[in-house]
């Protein structure tokens, strides 16, 4: 399988879609840094893990559909025309389909460190030995990883009932950024980074998080891998 | 096949696809979130019920359109088609047809919507619905976004076609609007800036704006969607090997080449807003030596405004005088959007240069003087007004159009700005203007307006009026005097809104405030008259006031804000407010340092509003609607990072600082400056002692040599010092 993983890696990274999505990340995330970022999320430091969590959010949106993109590119008409012969091999097909999805999350987590590194850099330009790097990705892991692993499960089943549910999906990856939820509900977490830090006495306070608030991130990880599950056992199935 | 029949054919088949209709079906509906989900825009009927379905039809039948367009052209390639298609038809001719189709598709969903909406909007806005301005806002807002959606998706699709890539790509060019091209209002393409649509006024201005909008946009996305029409694919080749096989067809790259140079044109040179420096230099605009030698006696214009497209000619004359007997040079001050065609003195002309240095709406124009002691200097200029470019996504407020004109110092006349004038006495300015029947020309201030000469179907006036500039305000007005407080007021409104004027008494409001404020602080003797003037105005957000004339924009007036008794600090207290500000006036009494300075003629307006509301609705009501908010916000100032850290600020390039300190200057003068006071009331003992203080400042002389109220004068007042009223 490390095989199959490093060709369908290698498959996303050398197309020019991977290097397209990338630089309109990175103009995207520039643009952001240089609008609200400057400015502090919540009265904390534009430098806080409040404001670079909130700059991660911000991303999320498009982030997404990045990952479904890549997830589409694995699941299409034209993929699914290779199923016959992957079918045939003696390979455990829904192993196969993790191994996909594993190269489709890794070219999107280069994404992610991508925009990542793009603000840290701005950061550090500006403010210098203030930023601390260390804490800054604990936040930034914190709102990448639960949407990371939702829509990629959520993804890859959709892909597997029908690909055209992917572009549903993806306007739903889109508006959810937008959407005015509660934030616990809020997938990527914009509000709790611009919200919850309004709720202290004190200022500037640690990156931490309210237990609601890790409750969901919980249940948006377990729903992502009970998805990512189904669609194996739906795929093996099928198989 | 010849190409029309070739585009009859793409069009027959587009329309016989169930997916195009639902595609109409989805777009003509999408108006209806602008009802619910997306409300940008409020303070006026129009807003609500015709800009805000406009705007987030815009948004979702963009996405609609990009999804069926993408679908479209990938449907041959996907089902392999393209072989067949492309042995009969040219490729070329092939997406040229299938983009034309889908640009008429978009049409229609735009007839359809503007069909589906046109009973509820008439319904709504009532006796104000007007077809023509609703058709012009779906014209202008709805079709072009989503035309544009087709065309980029097309280019995008021509370029990569890969259905991914393109949806890609179309979603960060959606994304970039509402994001980080949402400050700049020529590349807002899917959510045009648009911050208000009057009622009562006219609206030409904002929808011009749209329009060169949607111009730069066609003209960039056509120049895009041609040069990818070369990258359609040519015997097997792929995107380049295309290109180059199609650039034989010599016109295509012509074709782009001249849309994205007239692209570039249309945004570099548009006429709308002027080039001021983002960081004001108020040396530099108000500290410079004035000729002493050059004073005037006189100015009159002849305006002649054009009502489509809003441009404005005229010829003013300036009676100088020249004690030297040396040639001089002397200086104006006048709209970045006007030039001077000529000018001559003693009929003789002039050499003038234009100083192209725009700061504040404004730019200097200098011209040399002959060394004769009576002048009289004639100047021709014109052009279309420029709006400041602070405010370029609020445009509208310049107007010249058949139902509103709005023209402001500079925007009417050359402003004398290194002379003065040759008596202490403000010099008489006098206009002739001609306006079409039903419309009547309003002046800020104390000048007359007199028909002079009464046309077929227009009227001349005179604009009586004193001093280096006038502001004119012209619309279907009607007028009433209002006795109160020894003063008579006369209260200037569009005839739209005679009705809601008479149910919410708001005479009743005026007699409020001025009835409180003279009595707590004093008559208006201030500017010497006996009478003052209120003007309506098309615009939202409060007003201005000076020179016994007070302005408030149509949303004071507003039926919901005017009726609603929970609003608090809005509606008829906007207007109490934008009244108070002629006891503490806008520039008359108090100046800012600076910018970022907190105390300004704000800071009293308001808490005399509150304590004016304290009075008529209770304790409760005032400290909810007033104290309680300005505790909120100044504690959230002072949570700021960048106040607590100045030193992070000062190390910020400029461009950032200046955006941070501006953005917290308003909370400083509404919500800072008014808690200071309302402290300093409590450390000076209480209302009846701060009303009498107030009322010495207001009454009392103030430095004749800086006629300011400064915020030292009020600490000395109260015998407090500036620690004393800091907020913890």
């Amino acid at each position: 399988m490390n095989k199959i993983y490093f060709y369908e890696l290698r498959r996303i990274i050398r197309s020019k879609f991977f290097w397209g999505l990338l630089a309109i990340c990175l103009f995207f995330g520039w643009n952001t840094l240089r609008t609200t970022v400057i400015r502090g999320v919540a009265h904390t430091a534009p430098f806080s893990p409040w404001s670079f969590g909130a700059y991660t959010a911000r991303l999320l949106p498009l982030l997404s559909v990045a990952l479904l993109f890549f997830e589409w590119n694995q699941c299409n008409e034209k993929s699914k025309r290779f199923q016959i012969l992957t079918d045939a091999t003696p390979a455990r097909q829904g192993r196969y389909l993790l191994t996909k999805c594993a190269a489709a999350v890794t070219s999107w987590l280069l994404l992610a460190i991508g925009v990542t590194a793009l603000g840290i850099a701005f950061l550090v330009a500006l403010f210098g030995s203030s930023v601390s790097v260390g804490t800054l990705l604990p936040a930034a892991a914190f709102a990448l990883l639960p949407s990371l692993v939702f829509l990629a499960g959520l993804g890859m089943l959709a892909g597997s009932l029908h690909p055209s549910l992917l572009f549903v999906l993806m306007a739903y990856a889109l508006g959810a950024g937008f959407l005015p939820v509660p934030m616990s509900f809020d997938l990527y977490g914009y509000s709790f980074f611009s919200e919850y830090p309004l709720t202290f006495a004190l200022t500037d306070p640690a990156f931490s998080m309210p237990s609601g608030m890790a409750v969901s991130r919980i249940v948006f990880l377990l729903a992502g891998a009970v998805f990512l599950l189904l669609a194996v056992w739906r795929r093996s199935k099928a198989s | 096949m010849k190409f029309h029949s070739l585009c009859r054919v793409e069009v027959g088949r587009l329309f016989r696809s169930r997916v195009t209709w639902a595609a109409l079906g989805a777009a003509a509906v999408s108006p209806a979130l602008g009802f619910t989900f997306y409300t940008p825009l409020s303070g006026s009927l129009n807003s609500s019920y015709l800009a805000n379905p406009a705007l987030a039809g815009s948004l979702a039948g963009a996405l609609v359109f990009a999804l069926l367009t993408v679908l479209e052209l990938d449907r041959v390639h996907r089902s392999r088609t393209d072989v067949l298609t492309d042995s009969m038809i040219s490729p070329l001719a092939a997406e040229v047809s299938r983009t034309f189709a889908l640009l008429t598709a978009a049409a229609a969903a735009a007839a359809m919507a503007l069909l589906l909406w046109l009973p509820s909007a008439a319904m709504l806005t009532g006796v104000i619905f007007r077809p023509g301005l609703y058709a012009a806002v779906y014209f202008i807002v709805f079709l072009p976004a989503l035309w544009f959606a087709v065309l980029f998706t097309a280019a995008a699709y021509q370029l990569f076609r890969r259905l991914d890539i393109t949806l890609a790509a179309f979603a960060g060019f959606y994304l970039l609007s509402l994001t980080a091209w949402s400050e700049n209002w020529l590349l807002r393409w899917v959510n045009p800036a648009m911050a208000y649509l009057s009622d009562d006024f006219g609206n030409l201005r904002r929808l011009l704006s749209l329009g060169w909008n949607r111009l730069f946009w066609l003209l960039s996305l056509g120049g895009l969607w041609c040069m990818c029409l070369l990258c359609t694919r040519r015997y097997g080749k792929g995107a380049l090997g295309s290109l180059l096989r199609n650039s034989r067809k010599i016109y295509l790259p012509a074709i782009a080449a001249v849309l994205a140079a007239a692209s570039f044109l249309v945004y570099t040179k548009q006429p709308f807003i002027d080039h001021s420096e983002e960081i004001i230099d108020y040396d530099a605009l108000y500290d410079f030596d004035y000729n002493e030698h050059v004073t005037y006696s006189a100015i009159s214009v002849d305006a002649q405004p054009s009502f489509f497209p809003g441009s404005f000619q005229a010829e003013a004359v300036y009676t100088l005088h020249n004690d030297s007997g040396q040639p001089q040079t002397i200086s104006f001050w006048i709209n970045p959007g006007y030039t001077f065609r000529s000018v001559t003195a003693n009929g003789k002309a002039a050499a003038f240069r234009d100083l192209q240095d725009d700061a504040v709406n404004q730019k200097t124009i200098e011209l040399d003087l002959p060394a004769d002691k009576n002048i009289e200097l004639v100047v021709e200029y014109g052009g279309f007004p420029r709006e400041w470019n602070i405010m370029s996504l609020y445009q509208g407020e310049t107007e010249i159009s058949h139902d509103y004109i709005y023209l402001a110092h500079q925007d009417f006349s050359p402003m004398p700005r290194d002379f003065m004038e040759s008596s202490g006495i403000r010099a008489p300015l006098t206009a002739r203007i001609t306006l079409p029947d039903g419309m009547r020309p309003v002046l800020f201030g104390t000048g007359r307006v007199v028909a002079d000469t009464v046309g077929t179907d227009s009227t001349q006036w005179v604009l009586h009026d004193s001093g280096w500039s006038l502001l004119l305000y012209a619309g279907d007005y009607i007028s009433e005097q209002i006795e109160t407080a020894g003063l008579q007021v006369e209260f200037f409104y569009s005839a739209k809104h005679e009705r809601i004027m008479k149910e919410c008494r708001v005479n009743e409001t005026l007699k409020q405030v001025f009835e409180y404020c003279t009595d707590h602080y004093g008559p208006l003797s201030f500017y010497g008259k006996d009478s003052m003037r209120l003007i309506e105005i098309g615009s939202v957000g409060g007003g201005y006031a000076s020179r016994g004339a007070s302005v408030m924009g149509e949303d004071s007036f507003s039926e919901a804000g005017l009726k609603d008794p929970l609003k608090g600090a809005g509606g008829s207290e906007v207007m109490a407010h934008e009244i108070i500000h002629q006891w503490w006036g806008l520039g008359n009494m108090i100046e800012p340092v600076s910018e970022a300075d907190p105390w300004s003629s704000e800071g009293l307006t308001v808490y005399t509003t509150y304590r004016m509301m304290k009075e008529l609705h209770g304790e409760d009501y005032a400290q909810k609607y007033y104290v309680n908010v300005w505790k909120a916000n100044t504690e959230d100032y002072y949570k700021d990072f960048y106040v607590r850290n100045p030193q992070f600020l000062s190390a910020l390039p400029e461009r950032y600082k200046a955006d941070i300190l501006n953005s917290q200057s308003t909370v400083r003068r509404y919500c800072e400056m008014p808690l200071k006071i309302l402290k300093a009331e409590k450390l000076v003992g209480g209302e009846e002692a701060m009303d009498r203080i107030l009322s010495g400042l207001f009454t009392g002389e103030t430095n004749p040599s800086y006629p300011y109220l400064t915020w030292q004068d009020f600490l000395n007042a109260c015998n407090l010092s500036e620690e004393d009223l800091n907020l913890e």
